[in-house]
């Protein structure tokens, strides 16, 4: 439910021609679309890049982004980075496929925190580890349907999967994020 | 209902089905049925209340992730490259400093010294009518304002505390930070959030707070029922009571809104209650779900931010208030058997007498609209 905001900004962007709404978008976007270019062309500087070069497209294309059909600002802006990325790689004479094995999430570091989740810092180093420790595929997939609110369908498209993928690859990751913390649990608690 | 599952050994069929459901219902995708589904396959899977719960703080909960050096370098590129190029802009504009607040138009920025000793500095933003505005935090944390409505917060805003004022309604998106706790206080009640997103009705107009929750967690508690926690779980709302007395007060708040006009900027006129009332010792609420209406998929609750006015199965009384507060309207009903009907629907652009007219569709009244007055009759 979060991606109400950045549909908000594109529309003030589009409409208002506002900057401070660019800005906000910016702001609230840019370190996941560069997690996700760094995770698709594993160099830092081409991904800053890839990155800077969405927002500056678009920026210059505001104008003509009609309202009504982007329908989800995150997803439009994971996709021109995900093009631009593999543009980047057409042109280095990498293989220019999305191959979600292929991919690099190491600087993806994500913690938990364990005030928030009311557990121990033990609890939620065990679960930082299990969400380290799955399967690429299911990790970018747990990863962009959590942190950026993705909807399966948004999350197939992008990654060129199907949503019963997306569906199953979630079902893994809580299965074994389950598996990491419920030992840990103390009896009685509930 | 669940009684016959109790202690049911699961299968396992139905324990990867448990996990494809909660990953729907995390990721807020799933059905009303299988909303439903999973509900019953947790009562058999009743042990494990404490994994879910924990499992769902941790969906909710948005990982924390260090800034990159990096970010200015972009941030440069891309000031270059979107200046415009009429006006001369001062380099370094980009890079808001300190408390920055970014404010959309029709907004103003206020800043007042409270009284007292240390003289905290605050910053106010408010809304008029019929306008939003898009609030950033420097910290991360987003709040969309709904029109007539006003936030203060202190200055140093996240760097001991983060303390937010609310008269009126807000969307909040909260950025997680452990070390420093965000509180929203709106009258009397005061809402802990652990990093999440919600909304808070507290209008003056308003008879009690009504927090809704999105995503995450929040625990809300009363100023007037010290020690009475209330932990919100995604998709439920609670509305807690600004008085200790629900029954006479309620009814005397409300008589007296209906003798003022739709929307006021006024403060909340309080009329003595005659009588010693009832007073409630503990804190009685009531939970309840949060249902997208059908056609628009939108949550009633914060349709608002869409600029769309959204009720699903509500009594007409209730969808005359937030008419009245869409339409800046009064409406007066002929008789209280009518407030009880129920209606779904939504509307964006419509005028109030197109609005009007389209629920007479599902169901028949006659209505005048007298200047800023609704009249609801009985079919004659």
């Amino acid at each position: 439910m979060f991606s109400i905001e950045p549909n908000e900004l594109l529309r003030q962007v589009a409409e208002e021609n506002d900057r401070h709404a660019f800005r906000e978008l910016y702001d609230i976007m840019h370190k996941s679309l560069y997690d996700f270019a760094l995770a698709i062309v594993k160099l830092r500087e081409p991904a800053e890049e890839i990155t800077a070069d969405v927002f500056i497209r678009l920026w210059e294309k505001r104008r003509k982004l009609e309202h009504g059909r982007i329908r989800s600002c995150r997803l439009y802006l994971f996709m021109c980075v995900k093009n631009a990325s593999l543009n980047y790689l057409r042109d280095n004479k990498r293989p220019e496929q999305l191959d979600l094995d292929q991919v690099s999430l190491a600087d993806w570091e994500l913690e938990t925190n364990p005030e928030e989740l009311m557990i121990t810092a033990e609890m939620a180093a065990c679960l930082d580890r299990a969400i380290r420790e799955l399967p690429v595929r299911c990790g970018i997939v747990f990863r962009l349907v959590k942190e950026e609110g993705l909807s399966y369908k948004e999350a197939a498209q992008l990654l060129d999967l199907s949503e019963k993928t997306i569906e199953n690859q979630i079902a893994i990751a809580l299965k074994k994020i389950r598996q990491a913390i419920n030992f840990k649990i103390p009896a009685g608690h509930s | 209902m669940g009684g016959a599952f109790q202690n049911r050994v699961i299968s396992s069929m139905e324990q990867e089905r448990l996990w494809i459901l909660l990953g729907r219902k995390l990721a807020g995708v799933a059905t009303e049925e299988e909303l439903q589904e999973l509900e019953l396959l947790l009562l058999a899977y009743g042990e494990d209340a404490a994994t879910m719960e924990i499992i769902e703080r941790m969906w909710a909960s948005r990982a924390g992730r260090a800034a990159t050096d990096s970010d200015s370098n972009i941030l440069d590129r891309i000031e270059t490259a979107t200046r415009p190029v009429q006006r001369t802009r001062r380099r370094g504009t980009w890079a808001f400093s300190g408390v920055a607040v970014c404010v959309v138009a029709f907004v103003c920025w206020g800043v007042f010294r409270m009284e007292g000793e240390k003289k905290e500095t605050m910053n106010v933003i408010f809304t008029r009518r019929k306008s939003h505005s898009n609030l950033q935090f420097p910290d991360g944390t987003s709040v969309v304002l709904n029109e007539n409505s006003r936030i203060s917060y202190n200055a140093d805003f996240g760097k001991v505390k983060r303390e937010i004022f609310l008269e009126g309604e807000a969307y909040f998106d909260v950025a997680k930070n452990p070390g420093v706790p965000l509180i929203i206080h709106a009258k009397n009640v005061d809402i802990k959030v652990l990093g999440t997103s919600f909304n808070v009705k507290a209008y003056p107009a308003d008879k009690g707070v009504e927090t809704s929750l999105i995503k995450g967690a929040v625990e809300v508690s009363s100023k007037i029922w010290p020690g009475q926690k209330i932990l919100l779980r995604p998709n439920e709302k609670v509305n807690i009571p600004v008085s200790r007395v629900p029954d006479a007060a309620g009814v005397q708040v409300e008589a007296d809104s209906n003798a003022v006009s739709g929307f006021s900027d006024e403060a909340p006129k309080t009329t003595p209650v005659p009588d010693p009332p009832a007073i409630v010792d503990t804190l009685s609420y009531n939970r309840q779900p949060l249902n997208a209406e059908r056609t628009s998929k939108l949550i009633p609750e914060i349709a608002w931010m869409y600029r769309k006015l959204v009720f699903n199965q509500e009594s007409f009384e209730s969808v005359a208030e937030k008419m009245e507060r869409w339409y800046g309207v009064r409406f007066y009903f002929e008789d209280d058997e009518l407030k009880k009907e129920v209606f779904t629907g939504s509307f964006s652009k419509e005028a109030l007498e197109e609005a009007l007219k389209a629920l007479q569709f599902s169901y028949p009244f006659d209505f005048v609209i007298k200047k800023s007055e609704v009249f609801i009759q009985r079919k004659k």
